[in-house]
């Protein structure tokens, strides 16, 4: 049952390339062919110059006779030459199943809402995209090489066993006898090696992980002056290194003693039984040849075999962790809001209650409050208190569990998330850039910003100077084998990435950590100045936030919520009052 | 080519008494391969003499002495073979770990300043890595190199001698697609790593965007992701494809040399020998199974010399390593500090590159037994200070003097042990908390490490793990809380009996309750201690002796937090904003 679903998900894949199916069966086919029509000639070859020496005079066609099968090498050499090609096309299917499957599955992924970024951790689903695609043995290398090298053994082996069948039955059979045997111990040897070699390569990259952290900590090394002690460390890693990696040797080379011996044990049945025949003149020299020929040749696809159900297993694994991905339920499929506005006039939060999955309390509980256009808000609240929440609330990134959010009086489940997203401008709290120059970065959501956009949403950031001092200025790159930016930096450019998008309301998700008194302030006499009528909410620890604010959302340690200006709160709210005493500590 | 002789030598000079001691096992490993290439050659000979003697003679006896020989030959082959391997790699494995030990023991001595420039969680899988590669001088890969090309010699050797006029037409051609062979795959290794760079590139843009899918709708960007990440996917894509074609086709074409080339002309030159019987069909099957052998190796030798050139390219690489400076020889000072008095900055001046200067003319003094804070924006100096302090890095100008001595005259590892650093992020080694704690110096004892636990009231959280002091952190410290952590440090401080403690703050906020924990262990860590802070907490500079604020560079301000309230406005502001007090800072 499940496999066949497997093997339903490995026939869709393969109708979207159904030509290269047909190539690579033909393929396949020829090369196995050739493969055994080699020895086949051979055969004739010896025979033909047997049969010249055993006449009583040189025949006067003697060389002609001969020529005639080197014609028929010829050919046939240039049929291998095609045939050659073989792995290459069969290469470059995988690679095409592999940059399909990518694309479709990254499709999926980029649908999902936080649940899935939940459970599935970042490095975790770059792994099911790479390593998981690509290279042997994993899924797009089974889908075309697992599954044809196997069709290949096969069709290799019933080709030759046919010509052996039909020149000599009894040889044929005399001659495979020993293999069944040699097959199972290769297998419950390889097997049990196979295992242990895992467990191996385990144990060495835990210890090489091991090492690759033990120089962060250099300063602490020194300034405790222990380097020479610390040598104890590498001491230990490495003679446990050591012992690991002489068990992977002492494997390697059983292994490579089977590889290289194998088909030298396969030939001995023919080297006795067929010599002893051939001795006899039950068969010519050239059969003699042709079966030892034919033995190296099968012994390696024989072996080969099995490898489809080992490989297959591996890969359906992979097919697993891709289909795992996909199916995985995102509220999104369900949201098929319409309305589409335009402008920002209101935004009211109606006894919005959100519980997060896995937690039995709400993070947030009765949530009411507005915000109007040209309002600024701020939410205050000790950390963990659900401050984070209410933005992705109005982000659409989380549904609220009760309750409703009305934007200008349409409840969000009714409008389109892209029109949503289009208004607001989400500054998080975890600044997160992306590969690229500092201005790809700052134009990312918005190609079309002007240059005088691009260059108000950078100085409204108090980036302008950083900028100027980086190496290319906003030609930088950043990120991944970029310019290092301190966290600060980064979250300014995610201000201006922001802000570059002409939002008619604007998140900011703690950017304490970001700016320093002196910049806030710029940053907020700044927005008065360029971006006049945007609402704000703006989630902060720092109390000095609260001079640039209107009003204040204060969320208590239980989850509830209270609005009111800061003066009030401070005199009606015995929370609110105790929470900035404590903070005032 | 006399420099690369001389590369090689130099080589050797360094590599050999890595070798000396297991001689004996070399040269064994040296004869089993020697004599399991020569039985090689012999199995096609054995088949030979069947055809050519028993089978003509119709001699059963002669044709199952032959057939055994056979089989003895290939078992007495295949036990030297495994001997030869594991004995050899068991030499390359021990040489090659004393080699590692030798440069993690150079790195370890080596200045922080040569870390900052690493990213020092790669530099140990660089190191890794490269000393593998050297691994490959020492391994199979090098028997099996050796046993090629006697195997390759060995067949001409024998071909020779049956039929040396058939033989001199080989060589020559056969020589030619070797080097052809060899420049084929240097083209080759080019593509593989541009495919590796995709590779990479493709992974990160997955990374990227999956880490910051959330950000990425927020900004409805799903689609623009998209199209990026399938543009590097299709870019690796057509690479790789152009490769593949590449690498086989070549292959094809050689493959297709070797039979057909070679063969056709063995079979003309040899036929008419054999029909006017002057050669042997035993002879043609020889050559034939030659031939048909000789490929593989013959097309893995241009790869394996490729990989040995790769292995001295590591080696070089590594051997840079051991022959950096490290810090004894740009260190010279000599004399054992005293830490009764003072020790004081004069007028220092410091720039990590140039005249960058970080440091702009700094000084102050702190007295023994007193607790300084330094403050002031990030980038400002403060870190930077402290490093000096520890002797991190050498000073430019001024003078930094403990107790009248100039730092630079001071052994500094002396002056460090003097030392207790806590660092803003608290760095776990891979290992026990035991080991956490003293650094792995067996110098400071379990009962020492056990009462710093003590001290700074771990006790219980040692109490809860299965092993005690013994248990494993795992990695990164993730099964430890980041106050935990924090007391770990402490503890590394107490149990070194450091005399002056230099902290550099945590920024990041801990829960109420960790956070009073620290503030009670801190104040048994600081007790009767010198002490230099960089603050990011109110309590730390309330309790200070002197503050001093740092501005791009300078001391701008310094005296008590009462007095820089009044006179200070730059330090009233940082107090509002960095210690998180609004109207009451006067608190």
């Amino acid at each position: 049952m499940r496999n066949y679903k497997h093997i339903r998900w490995i026939t869709r894949v393969w109708m979207t390339q159904k030509w290269f199916l047909l190539v690579m069966l033909l393929f396949t086919l020829g090369s196995s062919a050739v493969a055994i029509a080699n020895p086949l000639l051979f055969r004739k070859l010896i025979d033909t110059l047997k049969d010249i020496l055993s006449a009583s005079q040189v025949p006067s066609d003697a060389m002609q006779r001969v020529n005639r099968v080197v014609w028929l090498f010829v050919a046939l050499g240039f049929a291998q030459f095609i045939t050659g090609f073989y792995p290459a096309v069969r290469g470059w299917v995988n690679i095409r199943f592999e940059n399909y499957l990518r694309m479709f599955y990254f499709k999926y992924i980029a649908g999902k809402d936080y649940r899935f970024f939940q459970k599935f951790r970042t490095g975790d689903v770059v792994t099911r995209l790479t390593d998981d695609l690509s290279d042997y043995p994993k899924i797009s290398w089974f889908l075309c090489s697992g599954i044809f090298r196997a069709v290949n053994s096969f069709s290799l082996i019933l080709f030759s066993l046919a010509v052996m069948f039909t020149i000599n039955v009894k040889l044929t059979l005399l001659s495979i006898a020993p293999l069944p045997l040699m097959i199972v111990v290769f297998y419950i040897t390889s097997d049990k090696l196979y295992k242990n070699f895992e467990r191996n390569q385990q144990a060495i990259s835990n210890i090489n992980n091991q090492l690759e952290m033990s120089f962060s900590g250099i300063r602490i090394v020194k300034a405790f002056v222990s380097e020479e002690k610390y040598n104890r460390f590498f001491d230990l890693a490495l003679a446990r290194r050591f012992k690991t990696e002489m068990g992977v040797v002492k494997l390697n080379a059983v292994l490579h003693l089977i590889y290289e011996y194998i088909d030298y044990f396969a030939q001995t049945g023919v080297i006795l039984f067929g010599g002893y025949m051939a001795v006899k003149g039950e068969i010519s020299v050239g059969t003699f040849f042709l079966f030892y020929s034919y033995l190296s040749m099968m012994i390696y696809p024989i072996l080969d075999l099995p490898q489809l159900f080992v490989s297959g297993k591996q890969a359906f694994v992979n097919i697993d962790r891709l289909e795992e991905m996909k199916d995985y339920p995102s509220f999104y499929d369900q949201w098929k809001g319409q309305a589409r506005p335009e402008e920002f006039e209101e935004l009211r939060f109606e006894d919005v209650s959100f519980t997060y999955p896995d937690k039995t309390e709400p993070a947030i509980r009765d949530c009411s409050f507005d915000l109007k256009a040209g309002e600024r808000l701020l939410i205050l609240g000790s950390t963990g208190a659900g401050k984070s929440t209410v933005a992705n609330l109005i982000l659409g990134l989380l549904q609220p569990s009760e309750g409703s959010i009305l934007l200008n009086g349409i409840d969000l489940r009714d409008i389109d998330l892209t029109a949503l997203r289009d208004l607001i401008a989400y500054v998080p709290q975890e600044p997160l850039l992306f590969s690229g120059t500092v201005r790809e970065n700052v134009l990312f959501a918005n190609d079309k910003a002007t240059g005088e956009e691009y260059r108000i949403a950078v100085d409204v950031s108090q980036l302008k100077q950083e900028i100027e001092s980086f190496p290319q200025g906003d030609e930088t790159r950043l990120g991944q084998r970029g310019l290092g930016v301190s966290g600060g930096q980064k979250q300014r450019l995610t201000i201006a990435r922001a802000l570059v998008r002409n939002p008619k309301l604007l998140i900011l998700d703690d950017i304490t950590a970001s700016l320093d008194a002196e910049n806030e302030e710029k940053l907020w006499q700044d927005i008065n100045l360029h971006f006049k009528e945007i609402a704000a909410i703006v989630i902060s620890h720092r109390l000095s936030t609260l001079h640039y604010v209107d009003r204040v959302l204060f969320i208590d340690d239980k989850g509830h919520v209270h609005q009111g200006t800061h003066e009030e709160l401070v005199f009606k709210n015995k929370d609110y009052h105790d929470f900035l005493h404590e903070h005032l500590k | 080519m006399s420099e690369e002789k001389h590369g090689f030598r130099f080589y050797f000079k360094i590599l050999f008494p890595y070798l000396k001691k297991d001689l004996a096992l070399l040269g064994f490993g040296l004869f089993a391969m020697l004599v399991t290439s020569a039985l090689q050659l012999l199995y096609p000979l054995i088949l030979a003499e069947i055809v050519d003697k028993s089978i003509p003679q119709g001699d059963v006896a002669l044709m199952y002495r032959y057939g055994f020989l056979f089989i003895a030959a290939v078992v007495f082959s295949g036990i030297l073979s495994y001997l030869q391997l594991v004995l050899l790699s068991r030499l390359g494995i021990k040489i090659i770990t004393k080699f590692k030990a030798r440069v993690f023991s150079h790195l370890l001595t080596l200045p922080v300043e040569w870390f900052n420039k690493q990213v020092v969680g790669e530099l140990i899988a660089r190191v890794e890595s490269d000393a593998e590669r050297v691994k490959a001088l020492f391994s199979e890969l090098s028997i099996r190199i050796l046993g090629n090309v006697f195997f390759f010699l060995g067949v001409f050797l024998v071909m020779f001698l049956r039929e040396w006029k058939v033989t001199i037409f080989i060589l020559p051609l056969m020589l030619i697609s070797i080097v052809a062979n060899y420049f084929l795959i240097k083209y080759l290794s080019r593509f593989y790593r541009l495919i590796r760079e995709k590779y990479a590139l493709v992974s990160g843009k997955i990374t990227d965007y999956v880490q910051g899918m959330q950000v990425i709708q927020a900004l409805n960007q799903q689609q623009k992701a998209y199209l990026d990440l399938k543009a590097a996917s299709t870019e690796k894509y057509r690479l790789e494809t152009r490769t593949s074609f590449t690498e086989y086709g070549s292959q094809s074409f050689f493959i297709f040399i070797f039979d057909l080339l070679f063969i056709v002309l063995v079979i003309r030159l040899t036929a008419p020998r054999i029909i006017a019987g002057v050669a042997t069909l035993g002879t043609l099957i020889v050559f034939v199974d030659y031939i048909y052998r000789l490929i593989w190796p013959l097309m893995q030798i241009s790869e394996n010399v490729m990989q040995i050139q790769r292995a001295f390219v590591s080696l070089k690489r590594i051997l840079e390593l051991t022959s950096l400076t490290s810090e004894e020889e740009i260190f010279t000072g000599t004399r054992l500090p005293s830490m009764e008095g003072e020790i004081r900055f004069e007028n220092v001046w410091f720039a990590y590159k140039d005249e960058d200067w970080v440091l702009k003319d700094v000084s102050f003094t702190i007295p023994k037994g007193k607790k300084i804070a330094l403050v002031g924006p990030s980038g400002s100096g403060k870190t930077t200070t402290v490093s000096l302090l520890c002797g991190f890095y050498p000073i430019q100008k001024g003078r930094i003097l403990i107790d009248g001595v100039p730092l630079s005259e001071i052994d500094f590892r002396a002056w460090r042990r003097k030392i207790g650093l806590i660092l803003q992020d608290v760095f776990l080694f891979p290992g026990s908390i035991l080991e956490n704690v003293r650094v792995y110096n067996d110098n400071i004892s379990v009962e020492k490490v056990s009462s710093a636990i003590n001290i700074v009231q771990l006790d219980e959280f040692i109490k809860g793990q299965n092993l005690g002091l013994d248990s494993e952190l795992a990695e990164r410290g993730q099964n430890i809380s980041q106050g935990e952590k924090q007391l770990i440090s402490f503890a590394r401080a107490l149990a070194f009996d450091a005399e002056v403690i230099v902290m550099d703050e945590a920024t990041a906020s801990i829960d109420p309750h960790t956070e009073a924990k620290i503030q009670r262990s801190m104040g048994n860590v600081f007790k009767d201690k010198t002490a230099v802070v960089v603050a990011h907490r109110l309590t730390s500079v309330l309790d200070a002796d002197e503050i001093l604020f740092f501005s791009e560079g300078q001391i701008i301000h310094r005296g008590t937090h009462h007095q820089l309230i009044q006179n200070s406005p730059e330090y009233q502001k940082l107090v509002e904003l960095q210690f998180v007090s609004g109207e009451n800072a006067e608190l």
